[in-house]
């Protein structure tokens, strides 16, 4: 019987999430690590920047990736622009860019390397190809080069 | 007394002074004494408004003596909106509108004065239906404008039809919303999916229109510096330059020193100060009058560009140069009359030809000129090398001399070898030379002592390499050699050719490859380990230059073109006109921005010269 971890999310939201997954967050790893786990078991780790809905997501992401395709060492730099969206990833991704932002913040601040690289290439996929003008379509940025 | 001037062909009546300002309302008095011009609305026909403007001039206008009292007052009420109507003037009971001199359009209404509504809102709908135009406020002007070209909705409908404004919203909307916002969460839903039914296609993109900006984000604005950057670290340049074009703050990080950095490095720029110190040339020449230009226009400096931004850009422009910019004009140096150029060595600012005229000369590569004629040889020079003080030569007279690249001066002869010298690699201050007694020695270029002899082929040696550590040497007995000239000793003998070997290249660095290819037209890439693969190369190819980088290949044929390789053909960089009559190209050598070739014949159909085409990207 794996362990269970108690997230809570900044709207106060609980969430009893296996060790094994949430330790792919590299903040909860270290938290863990300092705190030891037995004593971990009845606490409550708060994470308040990250809201219920995008934790739904981020725990979403990290299950599959740890029951299916763990995503690829990460150490040298010039694997990570090499690497492809899976096609899982891909459609994971298929959110509005509001939830996109929140996710790519909860990964950061969490620190899951793996879903900060799909994610930030994900944006970099949505710059890809395309002329300053749709750019600022795309993103909703206002002005050009007007003086500040 | 007033004068009132009519236009009897327009349908309505207006005052000819201020036709261009009211244009769309018909006056109907102007009351000199009270400079007051009483207005009504034309006919909403903007065909018709066109019309009668045309015929304006034409229009036979009358002059009429009239009295306020005179003012057909039934016809304005029935014309104008009967909202509108409920005048409070003081100086005027009746209905009319009332323009004042300064043109400001007001309309008394319940006691207060108010912006004639459906002329402001004539525009609004009118850019509505144009869709076209911004959405900004309108502005005093705008509506000026617009009550002269779009006629005020009928009077009767004017209250329906009214386009409501944030400062005039419709009545009952404020208790619309307070009820939308008593209700809960799932109300409001019901109600939402509820109301979009009801909507219309074009309310329904209205909608999301509205929405969606709401569920965009300018990330790289947005999100924390770092991540916005590792964000961008995944575009390719061509995407970072676009993306440097959306906005001010974009193009601050799109221009981030260490993601440029990175891009260098993909492509093996390595070294930033080599690159500036090449590219000199470029920082004094456009790239500075670009942000003089900008700065005296008086927008605010651009952020400096990175260096390795720059530094990247310069390497793209080298690039396209050789593969398909127009060709520079080739400076043509000439020299060693008509004898064969036999070896060329080019450092990228010196050339280094050898003839079988028995001399060698040295050459500026930036201003083509002579420095020097190396002459002291016996018989022709077949081959040469050259470091940054020393220049070596192998000749048929059996000796190697070196020289003094700056003096010209010979300073050793190297005797050893009992027949002609016919390839030479130098590493460090040793020199190994090859010649056709089928051995190799290897010499000391400072003290031109002899420190090794390297036995073991049974014909010519042809080619040779040399990296320090081995020696790899190609002879006329089909095979390949490695040795270890310590030890004088043969470590491998590579034999999968069936003829002689003419030429080879060792790469030391990409997994020791080693580049061989004989008569036949086979280059062959070997690994020491016997593995042989073979490229079908077409005949006339006997020299091959690798560059180091192997992004590029660069081939020498003997026909008359020298041809760019990167896996396909690129292009002719040199073709003589004499190609097929006997006119070839013997020896080539390449430096990142330069091509410098050894052009003639041996039927005179050419003449023996060196071209120089300089492929920098600021010149």
């Amino acid at each position: 019987m794996s362990k269970i971890i108690k997230l809570q999310t900044s709207d106060g939201e609980i969430f009893d999430v296996d060790v094994e997954v949430a330790t792919c967050s590299g903040l909860i790893k270290t938290m863990l690590e300092v705190l030891g786990m037995d004593e971990s078991d009845k606490e409550i780790v708060s994470l308040p920047n990250v809201s219920s809905a995008i934790l739904k997501k981020v725990l979403e992401w990290t299950k599959y990736h740890k029951d299916n395709a763990p995503p690829p060492e990460l150490d040298e730099p010039t694997d990570i622009s090499s690497l492809e969206i899976c096609s899982w990833d891909y459609n994971f991704l298929k959110v509005d860019q509001g939830t996109l932002f929140e996710i790519i913040l909860a990964a950061n601040y969490l620190d899951i390397k793996g879903l900060l690289v799909v994610t930030c290439k994900t944006v970099a996929n949505m710059i890809k190809g395309k002329s300053p003008e749709n750019i600022r379509k795309t993103f909703n940025i206002k002005s050009g080069f007007t003086p500040a | 007394m007033g004068f009132l001037l009519t236009l009897k062909s327009s349908g309505g009546f207006t005052c000819v002074d201020d036709l261009k300002k009211i244009r769309g309302f018909s006056s109907r008095l102007y009351d000199l004494n009270r400079t007051k011009l009483f207005v009504t609305p034309l006919v909403p026909k903007r065909g018709k408004l066109r019309q009668r403007e045309k015929s304006r001039q034409s229009s036979r206008i009358q002059v009429s003596q009239i009295t306020p009292d005179g003012t057909p007052v039934p016809r304005q009420r029935r014309l104008l909106p009967r909202a509108k109507t409920k005048s409070n003037s003081e100086e005027e009971s009746d209905s009319s509108t009332i323009l004042e001199e300064n043109t400001s359009i007001d309309l008394s209404c319940r006691g207060t004065k108010r912006r004639i509504e459906y002329g402001c809102q004539s525009a609004l709908c009118e850019k509505k239906l144009c869709s076209t135009a911004k959405k900004s406020a309108s502005s005093r002007k705008e509506i000026q404008d617009h009550l002269g070209r779009i006629q005020p909705p009928p009077s009767a409908h004017a209250l329906h039809d009214r386009i409501p404004t944030k400062k005039h919203p419709p009545p009952e909307l404020d208790g619309w919303l307070t009820v939308f916002q008593r209700w809960t969460n799932a109300e409001r839903l019901m109600a939402l999916d509820r109301l979009i039914d009801g909507c219309e296609a074009t309310q329904v993109r209205h909608l999301m229109s509205v929405i969606e900006p709401q569920f965009q984000r300018d990330f790289i604005s947005l999100l924390p510096k770092e991540l916005a950057l590792y964000v961008l670290s995944f575009l390719e340049p061509r995407d970072l330059s676009r993306a440097a074009q959306t906005c001010r703050y974009w193009r601050i990080l799109a221009e981030d020193n260490l993601l440029w950095r990175e891009k260098c490095k993909e492509i093996g720029i390595e070294d930033l100060y080599e690159m500036q110190s090449r590219r000199r040339k470029l920082r004094t020449g456009s790239t500075l009058t670009t942000t003089r230009s900008l700065h005296d226009s008086g927008s605010p400096r651009p952020p400096s560009p990175s260096p390795w931004k720059l530094a990247y850009l310069y390497q793209q422009n080298i690039e396209l140069n050789w593969r398909s910019r127009p060709l520079p004009n080739p400076r043509v140096l000439k020299g060693h009359d008509d004898h064969v150029i036999t070896c060329l060595q080019f450092n990228g600012s010196r050339i280094v030809s050898g003839s079988d005229d028995n001399t060698l000369k040295i050459w500026s590569a930036i201003d083509g000129k002579c420095l020097k004629t190396l002459t002291g040889h016996t018989g022709g020079v077949w081959s040469s090398q050259m470091s940054d003080t020393v220049v070596v030569s192998g000749s048929t007279d059996r000796t190697l001399k070196v020289w003094n690249i700056n003096t010209g001066h010979c300073i050793h002869t190297l005797y050893g070898h009992t027949s002609t010298v016919r390839c030479l690699h130098m590493h460090g201050n040793k020199v190994v030379s090859g010649s056709r007694d089928a051995m190799l020695r290897v010499w000391d270029v400072t003290t031109g002592e002899c420190l090794h002899v390297l036995v073991g082929h049974v014909a010519a040696v042809r080619c040779v390499q040399y990296d320090g550590r081995l020696v790899v040497s190609g002879a006329y007995d089909f095979t390949v050699k490695v040795w270890d000239p310590e030890r004088e000793e043969c470590l491998h003998t590579l034999s999968g050719h069936t003829n002689r070997v003419y030429s080879l290249q060792v790469q030391i660095n990409i997994s020791q490859l080693l580049l061989v290819f004989n008569l036949i037209g086979n280059l062959s890439l070997l690994r020491p380990m016997m593995e042989q693969l073979s490229y079908g190369i077409s005949k006339q190819v006997t020299n091959f230059i690798c560059q180091c980088k192997l992004r590029s290949f660069t081939d020498l044929s003997l026909d008359n073109s020298v041809l760019k390789w990167r896996r396909e053909f690129v292009r002719n960089l040199v073709t003589l006109e004499s190609g097929g009559s006997g006119g070839v190209v013997w020896r080539i050598k390449t430096s990142d921005i330069k091509l410098v070739c050894a052009v003639g014949s041996r039927n005179g159909t050419e003449e023996t010269k060196l071209m120089v085409l300089d492929f920098d990207a600021e010149k």
